[in-house]
């Protein structure tokens, strides 16, 4: 377990470099810079600029000072927001990701496994066809429908929540909930797969020819094992919800870093950019690790396989 | 982790995201986050918004008819043919954090405007300048050459003193807390979320100031600001949003104020090399532009230009410029056709990729289509790679916007003297740089204005640029905002506004 778990942040290390290496350099080749605006710059004022953040330098000394950086958690200052370093930026944003992909963790999984489970038990009456119908139209649903339609019904017509900004859990609400629905879509498309295999395998038969049913059967038999995709899933899943979205941000005006990911490139912003792209490898390398632990956890089988 | 661990976590977060501050007294959204609240950097708009809630300057604009009056200087006095500027501190004056407020501020600060190391972007306008502070209270800058203008500078943040602690911080850094001396105080600022301003209880005219505190809100989206309007969340937003307006104006909402802008939409022609090197060509579509039906078409509010400069600059007639002549336009294509083989240049057009550019760039290639049988190819590059694209001249034509920094036709016409960073297309004219020499000196306002209009014709004539459209203020302001006066710069009198209680 120990050497597995070495060689897996060895692993990760490894990845957070070449990622790193691969986002400088892809920045670098593109086209413009971050001072290149609709009122241009005076020359000298533009050389100013370029020498203070060190952009007059050759591209290997660059990517030496910014390995340096990265090795020690310092990205530097950003070139978008000219009084702020990319750690504070990415400190002031990571919460408000973290409560918005928090809350849209539990929405998926509060609706998503009882939908999916709903989907399976009864897939072949009414309600079970509803409730896959229900995940196919969420995760069909862009995510700017589904927030505009929950404004339009919860902040105009019925009045109860802020259609956007920050300053309460009210202001959560709804960006969780935008956010969450086509996870639980997602999942409850997975549980129900999982579950409806379980319930025709020769494990489950052989249980119910035994008399085993209610709640037992449902759970140590049915769902329990039915999770190992949704684990499987809620690796990458996490990391991505955790780490923001763009639309949801913009729609909800949240200072979350989902806006960084394209704003920083947008902007020519290479070192809020770099600071982005670590923290999402290393977050995603985190979530999947943690899904691995608790998958062998679930499924010894896998911990055997591995 | 067990799973309930892994919940209590995902709660804290929440909680602890969840914790926000209590409401302003007033609170706006101002467009996109700030890239600096320095003001001697600030180039946004949402940017010099906010300077002008922070920090004075000497001089500041009549937000109802953008006339010049008296901030933290009394008075001023020009001598040497406006070579030497005397102004006049008001005795008193204070920082938000109590220290003395005085000439060698002022000089300090236009010092460290100047400074190459600064990299502020209107360094220019002091580049040659020296000062001194002979008392507390009288700043004195001499010019190389006559500066007749400079005061109407003073009014812009660049030229605000700034405090001791900005000065003495290091570059690319902001002091906490940060002293101003405008009529608020920054408390707290929440990246990509808001700044929270206080009153500044030692502005020289605090006491007029009725608002206690003032939320500016970072809002990226036109949309979701207007939201948050129409739920009373802010009282102000910067912009309306293109899809809403045809309603709004529809229903004669008096919460829309329409309102001229100091900005105009135009074409660049790159003339130095083919096919724009023709003077056929580009006055083939100076003349056959049809401006009326292009506002008709995509204008969403914004009139058709008549000039470069627009016609709601203060005391400004300019001369006006052809638009749908047809027939002299054909003409003038015919040469081209005939000088090239008996075809047409494919023409391609540059532009920034927004949808609102995207629909008036295609509304024209329409246009140029029916009228005068051209072909055009439309190119859309994000907006970094389009202005050095622009800058390094690779283009044919390209569309360009331009917004004045003071209300003046010199802030307009002067982007096309020949070495100017902003020209970016390649026009020369000797005669047109000795105008705009002429106008940016001279002390007699009327030979000024002759001078200047003089330069627009020169543009004209050489079909330099093709006007398009006439930028329109399209901001949201609630009925219960006091104090709100709509003008063509978008100056706001931060010490005038006050949200009142609903009736």
């Amino acid at each position: 377990m120990n050497a597995r778990f070495l060689r897996r942040v060895l692993m990760l290390l490894a990845t957070i470099l070449l990622v790193h290496a691969a986002a400088f350099f892809l920045m670098r080749t593109t086209r413009g810079g971050p001072f290149d605006e609709a009122r241009a710059l005076d020359p000298q004022v533009k050389l100013a600029l370029e020498q203070r953040y060190g952009l007059d330098d050759s591209l290997a000394v660059q990517y030496w000072h910014a390995l340096t950086g990265l090795w020690q958690g310092d990205f530097g200052p950003s070139l978008r927001y000219r009084e702020v370093s990319v750690a504070d930026l990415l400190a002031d944003a990571l919460p408000v990701s973290f409560a918005v992909g928090g809350g849209a963790l539990l929405w998926g999984l509060l609706f998503g496994i009882p939908l999916g489970m709903i989907a399976a038990g009864a897939r072949r009456r009414l309600l079970g066809q509803s409730a896959t119908t229900l995940a196919t139209v969420l995760l069909a649903l862009p995510n700017f429908v589904l927030a505009g339609a929950a404004i339009a019904l919860f902040s105009f017509t019925l009045g109860w929540l802020p259609p956007a900004g920050t300053g309460g859990l009210a202001h959560l609400f709804l960006p969780s909930l935008c956010l969450g629905l086509p996870l639980a879509a997602q999942i409850s498309l997975l549980v129900r797969d999982a579950a409806s295999e379980r319930w025709q395998s020769a494990g489950v038969r052989h249980a119910r020819a035994l008399g085993l049913s209610g709640q037992r059967l449902w759970w140590a038999h049915i769902l329990k094992p039915s999770l190992t995709p949704v684990l499987a899933f809620l690796g990458p899943a996490t990391a991505a919800v955790l780490t923001g979205s763009l639309v949801i941000e913009r729609i909800f005006a949240l200072p979350g870093l989902g806006t960084f990911f394209v704003e920083a490139a947008l902007n020519r912003d290479y070192t809020l950019a770099l600071g982005v792209t670590v923290v999402y490898t290393a977050l995603l390398g985190l979530a999947t690790f943690l899904a691995d632990v608790l998958l062998m956890k679930l499924d010894p089988r896998v911990e055997a396989l591995s | 982790m067990r799973p309930r661990c892994l919940l209590a976590l995902l709660l804290l977060f929440l909680a602890a995201a969840s914790c926000g501050p209590p409401r302003a007294a007033l609170t706006v959204a101002n467009g996109p986050d700030l890239d600096t609240l320095d003001p001697q950097l600030a180039r946004s708009s949402a940017a010099q918004r906010a300077s002008r809630a922070l920090f004075a300057g000497l001089t500041r604009l009549d937000p109802q008819d953008l006339g010049l009056l008296p901030d933290l200087a009394l008075s001023w006095t020009a001598e040497d043919m406006a070579r030497l500027w005397r102004f006049q501190l008001r005795p008193d004056l204070r920082w938000s954090d109590g220290q003395a407020l005085t000439a060698q501020d002022v000089v300090a600060s236009w010092q460290r405007l100047q400074d190459p190391a600064t990299a502020a972007p209107y360094a220019s306008w002091v580049a040659e300048a020296r000062f001194a502070a002979p008392s507390p209270t009288e700043v004195h800058i001499r010019f190389p050459e006559p500066q007749p203008l400079f005061p109407l500078l003073c009014s812009h943040p660049a030229l605000a003193p700034v405090p001791p602690a900005l000065r003495d911080s290091p570059q690319g850094t902001l002091p906490k807390p940060l002293p101003s001396s405008g009529p608020f105080y920054l408390l707290e600022r929440r990246l990509r979320d808001r700044l929270r301003l206080l009153r500044n209880p030692h502005y020289w005219r605090s006491e007029e100031v009725p608002s206690k505190s003032l939320d500016l809100l970072t809002i990226d989206s036109d949309i979701t600001a207007m939201n948050l309007f129409l739920t009373d969340g802010v009282a102000f937003t910067p912009k309306t949003p293109d899809l809403a307006l045809p309603r709004l104006v529809e229903q004669q909402d008096a919460r829309l104020h329409q309102s001229a802008e100091l900005g105009t939409v135009f074409l660049r022609f790159q003339q130095r090399d083919a096919p724009f090197d023709d003077f056929d060509l580009r006055r083939a579509l100076v003349w056959g532009t049809d401006r009326e039906a292009l506002a008709t078409l995509v204008g969403h509010g914004r009139p058709a230009a008549t000039g470069f400069v627009p016609t709601s600059m203060p005391a400004w007639t300019g001369p006006s410029w052809p638009s749908s002549e047809l027939e002299q336009a054909r003409a003038a294509l015919e040469r081209v056709r005939q000088r090239n083989q008996g075809a047409l240049p494919r023409i391609e057009l540059l532009y920034p990729s927004t949808a609102g550019n995207r629909l008036m760039v295609e509304a024209l290639a329409a246009l140029w289509k029916k009228d005068l049988g051209l072909e055009v190819r439309l190119m859309n590059v994000e907006a970094r790679t389009f202005y050095p694209a622009q800058s390094a001249l690779e283009y044919q034509v390209s569309l360009s916007s331009w917004v004045a920094d003071y209300p003046h036709a010199l802030s307009f016409l002067d982007i096309f003297r020949s070495h100017d960073a902003n020209n970016r297309s390649g026009f020369a004219d000797a005669r047109y740089d000795e105008l705009l020499a002429l106008a940016a000196s001279t002390l007699d306002e009327q030979e000024r204005q002759q001078a200047l209009q003089q330069a627009e014709e020169i543009l004209r004539d050489q079909a330099a640029l093709l006007p398009l459209l006439e930028q329109r203020r399209q901001e949201l302001v609630s009925p219960r905002l006091g104090g709100w006066q709509d003008n063509a710069l978008g100056i706001i009198d931060w010490a005038a506004l006050e949200w009142r209680e609903a009736p």
